[in-house]
């Protein structure tokens, strides 16, 4: 048998003789594909997309100079034409070279060089690079499809994955395990890792995780003694990068290398590389970087290291600390007992010769007082500029936030990154500690050092009930469209990471999809993968006719909930007018009569809302009670003086409408109180009382069931009549 | 091509995968650096990547592609195991002879090699560090008839002193290649497309077949 060295030289000599100036094999070929579908004898060109003009390739040019009768060959045999790369060929040896070994005829099962080589399928350094072309080629041109659908089906799992390495984004690579040696490069890898997301196949993106792997290894200066790099090493340091660089979408990224990469080995170095990133999103996604960090073991852990400290010089621990740690553990008495020690300025006063005297003494004993160390107060602040509030705000200690406040802690206190413990709160998503701070008047239009306010911080973290609480507390206040440093607003942020809750409750409450931040972009432009666009999409139509309308949405909503106090003040507050309307002209008394709550439609009667409001249908809201028979909601109108006699669109009035969906209580609760008020209306009501039976009976109006209801109405009628004119009669008499 | 027997009809070509999995400090990396580049980890002028490393062998007229995979060792990666060896061919366990605990760790790694990779895998147990003899807290006996119990092969290596070395992956090479033939024989000559055909993608060739003689034609 041939050896295999002597069974390459034969068959094909392409890379041994013809192009031994090749710089690299991976870049060896552009790939041509003459199609005989060509008009008018220009051949049409297809080409695998390496990153090169092929029309500007000079051995191309040069093949359809000089042998314009190969290229027609070529489209003829559906041949193939190895193009090598800029560069790879000096100029003076394009006029010498043989074109013929570059053009490739298909033979049975293999292809074969025109000038007679033949090329086998076993060749498999040339044909891996074939089928990596033509891959490349397809790829490219199906990419934007493709990976919508990937994107749209790995939707939730990015949110999920994205919320968990928000969260992390204050680890540090000591906290992963990265070895100081290895944190030179990294800032590169992150850069060059950012370009995965341009990359249009699977190939190249795995090309791309392959160069970050690269970066990561190489070795700062030649002077400089790196140690061996294991996969554990390089595996924290991808972690570290997952967390830190800002791509969206890697569960979109590992499922479309992995399903549609096709003619590449498992094995080879590209799938190491990929294997890696695999094992570091594995990691990440099993929450054990999450565990990792958790605030509260840090705050031991300082306390713990100070402690160590302070026992070197002879001192006992921060008493700041020891009470930070107390609210973190939620240890109530322990932190009122150690608050209250401030709290003795009666024992100073005591000791002083008169409360306002400033001998030596005395001032020693107040000043010494203001600067001691050793006394706390709920204005402390540690070296980070945290006050006790920030504390209890990021361990989510609800009592203790009570507690602080009742003892004077200011609520709007900002640490030295700018953040308030609202922020804090936000940023670990504890939504009762946003809404209790809220309670306290916190602001929410607070900017921190980079510009983001609770609400971004919210978005950010995936945090959706914080958001919510953000939002709903105060909507009208609460600003949805602040830009941060960057120019994002909580839209941009939440489009981007992909969280689908967030993003509705944002565009429901009029946040704008159109603002453009520092890069020009919008958050519709933002947005993460198709599903999340349609979403945004979807809810910015219904939304265009103006904010205002979506207001007054959501307080008719409100009502119909009967959500009575809450909702309520938010009309006052929201400088709504009681008697707003929708579109369909509903008032929040149509709607509170609609659904019956008897209470809150009282209120907005007391607050001024007008009974005789009109919708589009003009039917007021005692039409609606009738209708419904709601027969508190009808009294409370009636003391209201809403009119009864009156008729809507359809020509119905409200007693024709307790008729007719029989309502007998409400219809004779309608008929005595038109007898209250007989005297003014004389005998009007009446009128359209007989009015109404004559249509009632004649089915006049649509009605569904009305035969069994019939009777009865006419009873109450005849009654009604009776009465009446017998009071009239009174009246007159 | 990516099966396990990467060889298409007629050629003679291997490429395989191989993990390499101990603890941290057993000196695996030190191992298949000396393999692959003839280097020993006492003081490297620039990085050297050993997470990956590839050398070719050509082994009685079949050309082998090793793929050396290292996967992470710390004990916190640990249930990253199985994304690292999927798919592999053999696995070197290596253990520090001077230390009894990475010897429990490489029995541990065993179980859960077979447990998920079955007997398809090659498993080789590598007492690393012999170099160190006197300080030996784990007995030769021990190590040989534990490997022989669970069907791997045992070897002493030295990093350090390069010893052992070649034959341990010399003789992986030839059981990997005995399997790979095995399966490739049990599945038919090893015609169909393997490779493809275990990711699930299979490429068909639609060309019609080019009828042999005795079709319609001699018939009629």
């Amino acid at each position: 048998m041939v050896s295999v060295n002597k069974e390459t030289q034969d068959d094909f000599d392409l890379s041994e003789n013809t192009i031994s100036e090749k710089v690299n094999c991976q870049n060896l070929f552009l790939f041509t594909v003459f199609s005989t579908k060509e008009h008018l004898g220009i051949p049409e060109v297809h080409m695998a997309m390496y990153d090169e003009d092929i029309l500007k390739n000079p051995f191309y040019l040069a093949i359809q100079k000089r042998r314009p009768d190969l290229c027609s060959k070529v489209a003829e045999l559906h041949g193939i034409v190895l193009v090598p790369c800029k560069g790879s060929l000096s100029s003076n040896s394009l006029s010498t070279c043989q074109f013929e070994s570059y053009v490739l005829k298909p033979l049975e099962e293999n292809f074969q060089t025109l000038n007679g080589k033949k090329m086998l399928a076993k060749q498999e350094e040339q044909m891996n690079l074939i089928k990596q072309a033509v891959e490349m080629y397809i790829h490219h041109a199906i990419y934007d499809l493709v990976f919508k659908y990937v994107g749209t089906i790995e939707a939730s799992e990015d949110a999920d994955f994205n919320k968990i390495t928000r969260s992390l984004q204050d680890l540090q690579q000591k906290d992963i395990g990265v070895k100081p040696e290895f944190s030179f490069n990294i800032p590169r890898a992150k850069r060059e890792l950012g370009q995965l997301n341009k990359c249009t196949s699977p190939q190249q993106k795995l090309l791309c995780l392959r160069k970050v792997v690269q970066i990561i290894m190489q070795s700062p200066s030649q002077r400089v003694n790196m140690e061996t790099m294991c996969a554990d090493d390089l595996l924290s340091v991808l972690l570290y990068l997952l967390v830190k660089t800002e791509i969206p979408n890697w569960m979109a990224n590992v499922s479309y290398i992995k399903n549609f990469r096709l003619c590449s080995s498992v094995k080879d170095e590209l799938g190491y590389c990929l294997t890696s990133i695999e094992a570091a999103i594995e990691y990440i996604r099993q929450g054990n970087l999450s565990d990792r960090s958790t605030e509260s073991e840090s705050l031991c852990d300082k306390l713990l290291l100070r402690q160590r400290m302070n026992l070197l010089s002879q001192m006992s621990a921060a008493p700041i600390d020891c009470l930070f740690k107390h609210i973190a553990s939620g240890d109530q008495e322990e932190v009122e007992r150690l608050l209250s020690q401030g709290d003795s300025d009666k024992d100073t006063v005591q000791k002083m010769c008169h409360p306002l005297c400033y001998c030596d003494k005395c001032e020693k004993l107040v000043s010494g007082k203001l600067n001691d160390p050793s006394i706390i107060t709920p204005f402390s602040r540690d070296d980070r500029g945290y006050t006790p509030l920030h504390i209890a705000a990021i361990c989510g200690q609800t009592s203790l936030v009570d507690l602080l406040v009742a003892k004077g802690a200011i609520v709007n206190a900002t640490d030295y990154h700018g953040s308030t413990p609202l922020h804090l709160a936000c940023q670990k998503g504890y939504q009762n500690v946003t809404l209790l701070l809220l309670h306290y008047k916190a602001s929410t239009d607070v900017q921190d050092n980079n510009g983001n306010t609770p609400l971004h911080l919210a978005c950010t973290y995936g945090h959706e009930d914080c958001v919510k609480a953000l939002v709903y507390y105060d909507v009208h206040s609460c600003r949805l469209d602040i830009g941060n440093e960057k120019g994002d607003t909580p839209l941009h942020i939440a489009a981007r990471w992909g969280y689908q809750g967030i993003i509705e409750v944002l565009l429901q409450n009029g946040a704008n999809p159109e603002i453009q931040n520092r890069m020009k972009e919008t958050s519709l432009q933002c947005a993460l993968n198709s599903k999340i666009l349609a979403l945004m999409e979807l809810n910015y139509v219904t939304l265009e006719r103006g904010q205002s309308a979506s207001e007054v949405e959501k307080l008719l909503r409100a009502v119909a909930d009967g959500d009575l106090e809450m909702k309520f003040s938010r009309i006052c507050s929201n400088g709504l007018s009681v008697n707003v309307s929708n579109q369909d002209g509903l008032t929040p008394l149509h709607v509170a009569a609609l659904h019956g709550h008897g209470e809150l439609a009282s209120l907005l009667l007391r607050h001024g809302a007008s009974a005789g409001a009109r919708n589009a249908q003009l039917a007021a809201p005692l039409h609606l009670a009738c209708q419904r028979g709601h027969c508190q909601v009808v009294k409370c109108l009636m003391d209201y003086n809403a009119k009864q006699n009156k008729k809507d669109i359809y020509g119905n009035t409200p007693l024709i409408y307790a008729c007719l969906n029989g309502h007998y209580e409400t219809a004779a609760l309608l008929l005595q109180m038109a007898i209250k008020s007989f005297d003014k209306s004389k005998l009007k009501s009446v009128g359209t009382l007989e009015q109404s039976t004559g249509q009632v009976a004649d089915g006049g109006c649509s009605g569904k069931k009305h035969s069994s209801h019939l009777i009865k109405v006419e009873v109450v009628v005849r009654i009604h009549d009776s009465k009446c004119l017998n009071s009239a009669v009174c009246g007159h008499g | 091509m990516a099966a396990g027997a990467g060889a298409a009809a007629g050629g003679r070509s291997f490429s395989f995968k191989v993990v390499l999995l101990g603890e941290g400090c057993v000196g695996k990396t030190s191992l298949v650096l000396r393999y692959c580049e003839n280097k020993f980890n006492d003081k490297h002028i620039t990085t050297l990547q050993a997470s990956f490393l590839t050398k070719k062998l050509n082994i009685g007229g079949k050309r082998v592609n090793l793929a050396i995979w290292d996967t992470a060792g710390q004990e916190r990666f640990h249930a990253l195991g199985p994304i690292y060896y999927r798919d592999s061919n053999g696995a070197i366990l290596v253990y520090d002879i001077t230390d009894e605990d990475s010897f429990q760790k490489v029995k541990n790694w065993v179980k859960e090699l077979r447990k998920m990779l079955g007997n398809e895998i090659c498993l080789c147990i590598v007492g690393n560090k012999i170099d160190l003899e006197k300080e030996r807290h784990v007995s030769v006996q021990e190590a040989e008839m534990y490997a022989e119990s669970v069907g791997a092969k045992h070897y002493h290596t030295s990093a350090k002193q390069n010893k052992g070395i070649e034959e341990l992956f010399l003789d992986l090479c030839k059981r990997m290649i005995e399997t790979a033939q095995v399966d490739e024989r049990a599945r038919g000559n090893g015609s169909s497309q393997s490779g493809a055909a275990r990711r699930g993608v299979q490429i068909i060739d639609d060309e019609p077949q080019v009828q042999s003689s005795g079709g319609c034609c001699s018939s009629g």
